[in-house]
Protein backbone atom coordinates (compact mmCIF):
# COMPACT_ATOMS: atom_id res chain seq x y z
CA UNK A 1 0.00 0.00 0.00
CA UNK A 2 1.08 3.25 -1.00
CA UNK A 3 2.11 5.75 1.69
CA UNK A 4 1.53 9.75 1.50
CA UNK A 5 1.18 12.31 3.82
CA UNK A 6 -0.68 15.31 4.69
CA UNK A 7 1.03 18.45 5.80
CA UNK A 8 -0.09 21.43 7.80
CA UNK A 9 1.06 24.39 9.65
CA UNK A 10 -1.70 24.82 12.69
CA UNK A 11 -1.83 28.18 13.93
CA UNK A 12 -4.43 28.55 16.03
CA UNK A 13 -5.98 31.62 18.25
CA UNK A 14 -9.73 31.32 18.44
CA UNK A 15 -12.37 28.12 17.96
CA UNK A 16 -12.79 28.98 14.03
CA UNK A 17 -9.66 28.00 13.86
CA UNK A 18 -9.68 24.93 15.62
CA UNK A 19 -13.44 24.20 14.12
CA UNK A 20 -12.19 24.85 10.72
CA UNK A 21 -9.13 22.47 10.97
CA UNK A 22 -11.37 19.57 12.68
CA UNK A 23 -13.22 19.87 9.53
CA UNK A 24 -10.60 19.50 7.07
CA UNK A 25 -8.77 16.25 8.88
CA UNK A 26 -12.21 14.61 9.06
CA UNK A 27 -12.45 15.49 5.05
CA UNK A 28 -9.58 13.43 4.57
CA UNK A 29 -10.09 9.66 2.72
CA UNK A 30 -8.39 8.02 0.57
CA UNK A 31 -7.57 4.19 -0.03
CA UNK A 32 -3.73 4.53 0.73
CA UNK A 33 -1.77 5.17 4.16
CA UNK A 34 -2.22 8.64 4.88
CA UNK A 35 -0.02 10.14 7.46
CA UNK A 36 -1.02 13.07 9.25
CA UNK A 37 1.97 15.88 9.96
CA UNK A 38 1.27 19.19 12.22
CA UNK A 39 4.36 21.53 12.02
CA UNK A 40 2.96 23.73 14.53
CA UNK A 41 3.23 27.79 14.20
CA UNK A 42 1.23 28.68 17.09
CA UNK A 43 -1.44 27.34 19.58
CA UNK A 44 -3.83 28.60 22.19
CA UNK A 45 -3.09 26.04 25.11
CA UNK A 46 -2.16 22.75 26.58
CA UNK A 47 -6.28 21.53 25.29
CA UNK A 48 -5.29 22.98 21.89
CA UNK A 49 -1.72 20.72 21.94
CA UNK A 50 -3.89 17.60 23.32
CA UNK A 51 -6.51 18.27 20.25
CA UNK A 52 -3.53 17.96 18.02
CA UNK A 53 -1.93 14.85 19.40
CA UNK A 54 -5.54 13.07 19.02
CA UNK A 55 -5.85 14.61 15.40
CA UNK A 56 -2.45 14.33 13.97
CA UNK A 57 0.16 11.02 13.40
CA UNK A 58 3.26 13.33 14.24
CA UNK A 59 3.43 16.97 15.81
CA UNK A 60 6.06 19.08 15.74
CA UNK A 61 6.78 22.86 16.61
CA UNK A 62 8.36 25.10 14.10
CA UNK A 63 11.09 27.69 16.19
CA UNK A 64 9.99 30.27 14.71
CA UNK A 65 6.51 31.51 13.18
CA UNK A 66 7.32 31.08 9.73
CA UNK A 67 5.41 29.47 7.08
CA UNK A 68 7.87 28.62 4.74
CA UNK A 69 9.73 27.61 7.29
CA UNK A 70 7.62 24.67 8.27
CA UNK A 71 6.32 23.83 5.12
CA UNK A 72 9.86 22.83 4.24
CA UNK A 73 10.75 20.75 7.39
CA UNK A 74 7.67 19.05 7.10
CA UNK A 75 7.79 17.96 3.33
CA UNK A 76 11.29 17.30 4.50
CA UNK A 77 10.04 15.19 7.35
CA UNK A 78 7.03 13.60 5.19
CA UNK A 79 9.38 12.26 2.09
CA UNK A 80 12.10 10.88 5.00
CA UNK A 81 9.52 9.23 6.54
CA UNK A 82 8.74 6.92 3.20
CA UNK A 83 5.83 9.10 1.49
CA UNK A 84 5.77 8.75 -2.02
CA UNK A 85 4.32 12.14 -1.74
CA UNK A 86 3.53 15.39 0.38
CA UNK A 87 0.67 17.00 0.31
CA UNK A 88 0.72 20.40 1.80
CA UNK A 89 -2.66 21.93 3.19
CA UNK A 90 -4.05 24.91 4.59
CA UNK A 91 -6.15 23.60 7.68
CA UNK A 92 -9.66 25.83 6.54
CA UNK A 93 -10.42 23.67 3.54
CA UNK A 94 -11.77 20.33 2.90
CA UNK A 95 -11.16 17.59 0.37
CA UNK A 96 -13.05 15.63 -1.64
CA UNK A 97 -13.62 12.45 -1.29
CA UNK A 98 -11.43 11.35 -3.97
CA UNK A 99 -8.77 14.04 -3.59
CA UNK A 100 -5.86 12.54 -2.50
CA UNK A 101 -6.08 9.39 -4.50
CA UNK A 102 -6.54 10.92 -7.74
CA UNK A 103 -3.79 13.61 -6.65
CA UNK A 104 -1.22 10.66 -6.28
CA UNK A 105 -2.26 9.47 -9.78
CA UNK A 106 -2.02 12.58 -11.40
CA UNK A 107 1.76 13.21 -9.79
CA UNK A 108 1.99 9.39 -11.35
CA UNK A 109 0.56 9.98 -14.46
CA UNK A 110 2.71 13.58 -15.28
CA UNK A 111 6.20 12.75 -13.51
CA UNK A 112 7.43 15.65 -15.04
CA UNK A 113 5.78 18.30 -13.35
CA UNK A 114 7.47 19.37 -10.25
CA UNK A 115 4.23 20.46 -7.91
CA UNK A 116 0.70 19.01 -8.36
CA UNK A 117 -2.60 20.74 -6.65
CA UNK A 118 -5.80 19.86 -6.96
CA UNK A 119 -8.93 22.53 -7.71
CA UNK A 120 -11.05 24.72 -6.38
CA UNK A 121 -14.35 24.58 -5.60
CA UNK A 122 -15.76 27.74 -4.82
CA UNK A 123 -19.28 26.87 -4.03
CA UNK A 124 -19.90 24.67 -0.31
CA UNK A 125 -23.57 24.45 -1.57
CA UNK A 126 -22.47 22.13 -4.73
CA UNK A 127 -19.18 20.50 -3.62
CA UNK A 128 -21.40 17.10 -3.58
CA UNK A 129 -21.99 17.35 -6.71
CA UNK A 130 -18.72 18.49 -8.16
CA UNK A 131 -18.23 16.55 -11.52
CA UNK A 132 -14.47 14.91 -11.70
CA UNK A 133 -12.57 15.86 -15.16
CA UNK A 134 -9.69 13.11 -15.93
CA UNK A 135 -7.51 15.62 -16.80
CA UNK A 136 -4.85 18.77 -15.71
CA UNK A 137 -3.89 21.94 -16.56
CA UNK A 138 -1.28 24.18 -15.95
CA UNK A 139 -1.26 26.22 -12.12
CA UNK A 140 -0.56 25.69 -8.96
CA UNK A 141 -3.13 26.53 -6.36
CA UNK A 142 -1.18 27.43 -2.98
CA UNK A 143 -4.04 26.56 -0.25
CA UNK A 144 -3.19 22.46 -1.38
CA UNK A 145 -0.08 21.11 -3.07
CA UNK A 146 1.44 17.90 -3.62
CA UNK A 147 5.21 17.63 -4.02
CA UNK A 148 7.86 14.93 -4.23
CA UNK A 149 11.78 15.17 -3.78
CA UNK A 150 11.76 16.44 -7.37
CA UNK A 151 11.25 20.50 -5.85
CA UNK A 152 13.90 19.99 -3.60
CA UNK A 153 16.22 18.66 -5.96
CA UNK A 154 15.12 20.82 -9.05
CA UNK A 155 13.78 24.63 -7.37
CA UNK A 156 15.27 24.10 -3.84
CA UNK A 157 13.24 24.73 -0.85
CA UNK A 158 10.83 27.89 0.13
CA UNK A 159 12.59 31.29 0.98
CA UNK A 160 12.14 31.42 4.49
CA UNK A 161 12.94 35.36 4.62
CA UNK A 162 9.01 35.88 3.99
CA UNK A 163 7.84 36.33 8.03
CA UNK A 164 5.40 34.94 8.99
CA UNK A 165 3.94 34.53 5.35
CA UNK A 166 2.87 35.64 2.39
CA UNK A 167 4.79 35.83 -1.14
CA UNK A 168 7.06 32.45 -0.48
CA UNK A 169 4.76 31.33 -2.61
CA UNK A 170 5.11 33.58 -5.01
CA UNK A 171 8.45 33.58 -4.46
CA UNK A 172 8.66 29.99 -5.31
CA UNK A 173 6.55 30.05 -8.30
CA UNK A 174 8.67 32.34 -10.27
CA UNK A 175 11.88 30.33 -9.01
CA UNK A 176 10.09 27.14 -10.73
CA UNK A 177 9.63 29.50 -14.02
CA UNK A 178 13.22 30.24 -14.06
CA UNK A 179 14.50 26.90 -13.66
CA UNK A 180 11.69 25.91 -16.21
CA UNK A 181 9.87 24.01 -13.60
CA UNK A 182 6.05 22.57 -14.30
CA UNK A 183 3.11 23.23 -11.93
CA UNK A 184 -0.17 21.62 -12.67
CA UNK A 185 -3.86 21.20 -11.33
CA UNK A 186 -5.23 18.11 -11.24
CA UNK A 187 -8.97 18.57 -12.28
CA UNK A 188 -10.15 14.86 -11.09
CA UNK A 189 -8.93 16.23 -7.58
CA UNK A 190 -11.00 18.70 -5.56
CA UNK A 191 -11.09 20.79 -2.52
CA UNK A 192 -13.51 23.12 -1.08
CA UNK A 193 -11.83 26.49 0.44
CA UNK A 194 -13.13 28.74 3.26
CA UNK A 195 -10.64 31.22 2.01
CA UNK A 196 -8.84 33.66 4.67
CA UNK A 197 -9.71 31.16 7.93
CA UNK A 198 -7.02 32.61 9.65
CA UNK A 199 -8.01 36.41 9.20
CA UNK A 200 -11.70 35.29 9.75
CA UNK A 201 -10.68 33.16 13.13
CA UNK A 202 -8.98 36.32 14.29
CA UNK A 203 -11.84 38.03 13.89
CA UNK A 204 -14.26 35.78 15.32
CA UNK A 205 -11.94 35.63 18.31
CA UNK A 206 -13.84 35.37 21.86
CA UNK A 207 -14.21 38.67 23.59
CA UNK A 208 -11.12 38.35 25.81
CA UNK A 209 -9.05 38.18 22.92
CA UNK A 210 -9.96 40.71 20.52
CA UNK A 211 -7.14 42.75 21.54
CA UNK A 212 -4.81 40.64 21.02
CA UNK A 213 -5.89 39.00 17.95
CA UNK A 214 -6.63 42.96 16.63
CA UNK A 215 -2.76 43.53 17.44
CA UNK A 216 -2.15 40.40 15.35
CA UNK A 217 -3.70 41.03 12.46
CA UNK A 218 -1.88 44.56 12.41
CA UNK A 219 1.25 43.22 12.56
CA UNK A 220 0.57 40.70 9.94
CA UNK A 221 -0.22 43.79 7.89
CA UNK A 222 2.89 45.41 8.41
CA UNK A 223 4.40 42.00 7.24
CA UNK A 224 2.79 41.86 4.12
CA UNK A 225 4.07 45.49 3.09
CA UNK A 226 7.59 44.03 4.37
CA UNK A 227 7.40 41.34 2.68
CA UNK A 228 6.13 43.20 -0.58
CA UNK A 229 9.09 45.25 -0.38
CA UNK A 230 12.10 41.80 -0.22
CA UNK A 231 10.07 40.37 -2.66
CA UNK A 232 10.53 43.73 -5.05
CA UNK A 233 14.20 44.05 -3.91
CA UNK A 234 14.72 39.93 -4.63
CA UNK A 235 13.48 40.06 -7.92
CA UNK A 236 13.03 43.07 -9.42
CA UNK A 237 9.16 43.66 -8.89
CA UNK A 238 6.51 41.99 -8.03
CA UNK A 239 4.47 39.02 -8.95
CA UNK A 240 4.43 39.09 -13.06
CA UNK A 241 6.33 41.89 -13.25
CA UNK A 242 9.53 40.57 -11.84
CA UNK A 243 13.13 41.91 -14.25
CA UNK A 244 15.06 39.49 -12.01
CA UNK A 245 16.74 36.24 -13.11
CA UNK A 246 19.23 36.56 -10.31
CA UNK A 247 18.48 37.11 -6.83
CA UNK A 248 18.93 40.61 -5.68
CA UNK A 249 20.20 41.35 -9.38
CA UNK A 250 23.15 39.13 -8.41
CA UNK A 251 25.84 39.49 -5.79
CA UNK A 252 27.12 42.91 -4.96
CA UNK A 253 29.88 43.82 -7.07
CA UNK A 254 33.09 45.14 -4.76
CA UNK B 1 -3.51 3.09 -13.41
CA UNK B 2 -6.31 5.72 -14.09
CA UNK B 3 -8.30 8.35 -12.32
CA UNK B 4 -10.59 7.54 -10.38
CA UNK B 5 -14.21 9.20 -11.60
CA UNK B 6 -17.41 7.66 -9.97
CA UNK B 7 -19.85 6.85 -12.41
CA UNK B 8 -22.90 8.76 -11.62
CA UNK B 9 -26.34 10.12 -13.20
CA UNK B 10 -25.36 13.30 -15.21
CA UNK B 11 -28.00 15.19 -14.69
CA UNK B 12 -26.74 15.21 -10.60
CA UNK B 13 -23.17 17.00 -11.48
CA UNK B 14 -22.30 20.32 -11.58
CA UNK B 15 -19.51 21.41 -14.19
CA UNK B 16 -16.46 22.83 -12.68
CA UNK B 17 -16.29 26.02 -15.34
CA UNK B 18 -19.92 26.38 -14.40
CA UNK B 19 -18.58 26.78 -10.59
CA UNK B 20 -15.81 29.32 -11.25
CA UNK B 21 -18.21 31.50 -13.93
CA UNK B 22 -20.64 31.77 -10.32
CA UNK B 23 -17.83 32.84 -8.37
CA UNK B 24 -16.61 35.65 -10.69
CA UNK B 25 -20.47 36.76 -10.76
CA UNK B 26 -20.03 37.05 -7.24
CA UNK B 27 -16.95 39.04 -6.98
CA UNK B 28 -18.46 41.49 -9.39
CA UNK B 29 -17.13 39.78 -12.99
CA UNK B 30 -20.56 40.40 -14.71
CA UNK B 31 -19.25 41.64 -18.19
CA UNK B 32 -16.71 38.80 -18.24
CA UNK B 33 -18.91 35.98 -17.48
CA UNK B 34 -21.42 37.30 -19.46
CA UNK B 35 -19.34 37.35 -22.56
CA UNK B 36 -17.97 34.29 -21.79
CA UNK B 37 -21.47 32.75 -21.57
CA UNK B 38 -22.47 34.37 -25.22
CA UNK B 39 -19.55 32.69 -26.48
CA UNK B 40 -21.02 29.21 -25.27
CA UNK B 41 -24.74 29.76 -25.87
CA UNK B 42 -23.74 30.89 -30.00
CA UNK B 43 -20.88 28.46 -30.28
CA UNK B 44 -22.06 25.99 -33.04
CA UNK B 45 -20.96 23.06 -31.38
CA UNK B 46 -23.72 23.41 -28.73
CA UNK B 47 -23.23 21.22 -25.77
CA UNK B 48 -27.15 21.39 -24.40
CA UNK B 49 -25.39 20.65 -20.70
CA UNK B 50 -23.30 23.54 -21.13
CA UNK B 51 -26.22 26.02 -22.95
CA UNK B 52 -28.54 25.09 -19.75
CA UNK B 53 -26.07 26.28 -17.00
CA UNK B 54 -25.17 29.39 -19.28
CA UNK B 55 -28.41 30.28 -19.20
CA UNK B 56 -28.70 30.41 -15.63
CA UNK B 57 -25.80 32.44 -15.37
CA UNK B 58 -26.84 35.02 -17.74
CA UNK B 59 -29.96 34.98 -15.93
CA UNK B 60 -28.69 35.67 -12.78
CA UNK B 61 -26.31 38.50 -14.05
CA UNK B 62 -29.37 40.02 -15.68
CA UNK B 63 -31.20 39.65 -12.77
CA UNK B 64 -28.30 41.89 -10.69
CA UNK B 65 -28.53 44.44 -13.23
CA UNK B 66 -32.20 44.32 -12.90
CA UNK B 67 -33.19 43.56 -16.46
CA UNK B 68 -36.36 41.30 -15.40
CA UNK B 69 -37.53 40.59 -19.12
CA UNK B 70 -33.76 39.10 -19.63
CA UNK B 71 -33.55 37.54 -16.74
CA UNK B 72 -36.85 35.61 -17.59
CA UNK B 73 -36.08 34.54 -21.00
CA UNK B 74 -32.64 33.06 -19.57
CA UNK B 75 -34.43 31.57 -16.77
CA UNK B 76 -37.31 30.10 -18.76
CA UNK B 77 -34.40 28.86 -21.48
CA UNK B 78 -32.37 27.00 -19.69
CA UNK B 79 -34.11 23.41 -20.64
CA UNK B 80 -33.01 20.75 -17.69
CA UNK B 81 -30.16 22.29 -16.18
CA UNK B 82 -28.35 19.65 -13.64
CA UNK B 83 -30.51 18.97 -10.61
CA UNK B 84 -29.04 20.58 -7.70
CA UNK B 85 -29.51 24.04 -10.36
CA UNK B 86 -32.85 23.44 -11.05
CA UNK B 87 -34.34 25.08 -8.03
CA UNK B 88 -32.09 28.12 -8.58
CA UNK B 89 -33.41 28.23 -12.56
CA UNK B 90 -37.29 28.20 -10.98
CA UNK B 91 -36.63 30.34 -8.56
CA UNK B 92 -34.97 33.00 -10.63
CA UNK B 93 -38.18 32.77 -12.84
CA UNK B 94 -40.45 33.44 -9.98
CA UNK B 95 -38.46 36.23 -8.69
CA UNK B 96 -37.73 38.11 -12.47
CA UNK B 97 -41.86 37.73 -12.96
CA UNK B 98 -42.29 38.95 -9.56
CA UNK B 99 -40.38 41.97 -10.29
CA UNK B 100 -42.36 42.21 -13.54
CA UNK B 101 -45.65 42.89 -12.04
CA UNK B 102 -46.69 38.97 -12.96
CA UNK B 103 -47.64 38.08 -9.31
CA UNK B 104 -49.93 35.16 -10.17
CA UNK B 105 -47.93 34.02 -12.37
CA UNK B 106 -45.10 34.00 -9.88
CA UNK B 107 -47.18 32.41 -7.42
CA UNK B 108 -48.18 30.08 -9.26
CA UNK B 109 -44.00 28.94 -9.54
CA UNK B 110 -43.60 29.52 -6.26
CA UNK B 111 -46.30 26.64 -5.35
CA UNK B 112 -44.22 24.41 -7.61
CA UNK B 113 -41.38 25.76 -6.00
CA UNK B 114 -42.42 24.98 -2.36
CA UNK B 115 -43.65 21.88 -3.17
CA UNK B 116 -40.65 19.97 -5.28
CA UNK B 117 -37.70 21.79 -3.52
CA UNK B 118 -39.27 23.09 0.19
CA UNK B 119 -35.64 22.75 1.88
CA UNK B 120 -33.40 24.79 -0.85
CA UNK B 121 -33.47 28.44 0.30
CA UNK B 122 -33.67 29.71 -3.33
CA UNK B 123 -37.47 29.02 -2.90
CA UNK B 124 -37.71 30.92 0.20
CA UNK B 125 -35.85 33.69 -1.09
CA UNK B 126 -38.02 34.17 -4.13
CA UNK B 127 -41.17 33.83 -1.90
CA UNK B 128 -39.97 35.97 0.68
CA UNK B 129 -39.31 38.82 -2.67
CA UNK B 130 -43.36 37.40 -3.79
CA UNK B 131 -44.73 38.14 -0.33
CA UNK B 132 -42.68 41.88 0.11
CA UNK B 133 -44.32 42.66 -3.33
CA UNK B 134 -47.68 41.85 -2.61
CA UNK B 135 -47.08 44.12 0.75
CA UNK B 136 -47.34 40.96 3.01
CA UNK B 137 -44.43 41.93 4.88
CA UNK B 138 -45.16 38.68 8.20
CA UNK B 139 -44.90 36.24 5.39
CA UNK B 140 -41.98 38.14 3.33
CA UNK B 141 -40.20 38.09 6.94
CA UNK B 142 -40.91 34.37 7.69
CA UNK B 143 -40.03 33.49 4.24
CA UNK B 144 -36.46 35.22 4.41
CA UNK B 145 -35.93 34.07 7.64
CA UNK B 146 -36.40 30.43 6.35
CA UNK B 147 -34.03 31.28 3.55
CA UNK B 148 -31.38 32.20 5.78
CA UNK B 149 -31.37 29.30 8.26
CA UNK B 150 -30.87 27.35 5.05
CA UNK B 151 -28.08 29.08 3.62
CA UNK B 152 -27.07 31.46 6.73
CA UNK B 153 -23.52 32.56 4.51
CA UNK B 154 -25.99 34.15 1.44
CA UNK B 155 -25.46 38.05 2.05
CA UNK B 156 -28.38 38.86 -0.48
CA UNK B 157 -30.82 37.44 1.77
CA UNK B 158 -29.27 38.56 4.99
CA UNK B 159 -29.59 42.15 3.35
CA UNK B 160 -33.17 42.45 2.38
CA UNK B 161 -33.70 40.82 6.63
CA UNK B 162 -31.71 44.02 7.15
CA UNK B 163 -33.82 46.63 5.11
CA UNK B 164 -36.89 44.72 7.01
CA UNK B 165 -35.82 43.88 10.29
CA UNK B 166 -34.50 47.05 11.74
CA UNK B 167 -38.09 47.61 13.63
CA UNK B 168 -38.91 46.53 17.43
CA UNK B 169 -40.39 43.06 17.03
CA UNK B 170 -37.86 41.83 14.41
CA UNK B 171 -34.68 42.67 16.38
CA UNK B 172 -33.87 39.78 18.07
CA UNK B 173 -34.65 37.07 15.06
CA UNK B 174 -32.30 39.40 12.83
CA UNK B 175 -29.55 38.68 15.52
CA UNK B 176 -30.01 35.15 15.03
CA UNK B 177 -29.74 35.46 11.59
CA UNK B 178 -26.65 38.07 11.89
CA UNK B 179 -24.73 36.38 13.90
CA UNK B 180 -25.44 33.15 12.10
CA UNK B 181 -23.86 34.74 8.87
CA UNK B 182 -21.23 35.97 10.41
CA UNK B 183 -19.90 32.58 12.05
CA UNK B 184 -19.55 31.48 8.22
CA UNK B 185 -18.26 35.64 7.03
CA UNK B 186 -16.66 37.08 10.12
CA UNK B 187 -14.97 39.69 7.72
CA UNK B 188 -18.42 41.48 7.01
CA UNK B 189 -18.04 44.81 8.42
CA UNK B 190 -21.42 46.26 7.20
CA UNK B 191 -23.11 43.25 8.77
CA UNK B 192 -21.74 43.33 12.19
CA UNK B 193 -22.13 47.11 12.25
CA UNK B 194 -25.66 46.21 11.48
CA UNK B 195 -25.51 43.37 14.69
CA UNK B 196 -23.87 46.58 16.88
CA UNK B 197 -26.98 48.29 16.04
CA UNK B 198 -29.83 45.64 16.50
CA UNK B 199 -27.49 44.96 20.09
CA UNK B 200 -28.10 49.06 20.95
CA UNK B 201 -32.05 48.46 20.54
CA UNK B 202 -32.51 44.94 22.17
CA UNK B 203 -30.47 46.61 25.23
CA UNK B 204 -27.59 44.33 25.24
CA UNK B 205 -25.09 47.00 25.27
CA UNK B 206 -22.13 44.34 26.21
CA UNK B 207 -22.85 42.68 23.20
CA UNK B 208 -22.64 45.81 21.37
CA UNK B 209 -19.61 47.35 22.60
CA UNK B 210 -17.86 43.75 21.96
CA UNK B 211 -18.93 44.16 18.38
CA UNK B 212 -18.27 47.51 18.11
CA UNK B 213 -14.40 46.79 19.28
CA UNK B 214 -13.93 44.20 16.69
CA UNK B 215 -14.86 46.64 14.14
CA UNK B 216 -12.89 49.88 15.13
CA UNK B 217 -9.76 47.46 16.52
CA UNK B 218 -9.92 45.17 13.36
CA UNK B 219 -10.76 47.79 10.42
CA UNK B 220 -9.83 51.10 12.14
CA UNK B 221 -8.98 52.39 8.39
CA UNK B 222 -12.64 50.82 6.99
CA UNK B 223 -15.60 53.23 6.56
CA UNK B 224 -17.58 51.00 8.98
CA UNK B 225 -15.96 52.19 12.30
CA UNK B 226 -16.68 55.87 11.53
CA UNK B 227 -20.62 54.78 10.56
CA UNK B 228 -21.10 52.77 13.36
CA UNK B 229 -19.63 55.94 15.80
CA UNK B 230 -22.15 57.86 14.39
CA UNK B 231 -25.05 55.13 14.90
CA UNK B 232 -24.00 54.68 18.58
CA UNK B 233 -23.81 58.25 19.53
CA UNK B 234 -27.98 58.64 17.55
CA UNK B 235 -28.71 56.19 19.48
CA UNK B 236 -27.07 57.00 22.75
CA UNK B 237 -28.49 60.39 22.42
CA UNK B 238 -31.98 59.10 22.30
CA UNK B 239 -31.60 57.00 25.10
CA UNK B 240 -30.24 60.00 27.26
CA UNK B 241 -32.91 62.58 26.41
CA UNK B 242 -35.76 59.44 26.98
Amino acid sequence: MTHIAVVTVPFIKADLHRALAEQCLDSIQSQHTVERIAIVNSIRSDEDARWLGEHFDLVEHNDVNILARAWNRGIRIALDRGAELAIVANLDILFHPLCLDNLLECSRQEPEAVIWSPVPWRDRATFGHAQLLPESVPGITWSCFAVNRKLFETVGMFDEGYTPAYLEDSDMAYRMKLVGARGISCRAALFFDHERGTIKGLFDCAPQDVQRSAKMLADLRANITANDERYIKKWGGLGGSECFTIPYDGPPSE
Amino acid sequence: MAYTIPQSDDSSLIDQEFDLLDWRIRIGHLDKVREICAQILTSEARDLGRTSWARILCGTIELLRLNYEDALRNFEASNAPPAPLRPRAKAGAAKSLTMLGHIDQAGELLQALVSEWPNSWYTWEASGLWHRKKGDDEAAWRSLLKASALNPGNPSTISTLIAMGLVPNRYHELVVALESHLAIEPLNLGFRGCLVNCFLHTGELDKACDQARRIVLFAPFSVVPAELVSTMHGLLSQVESS
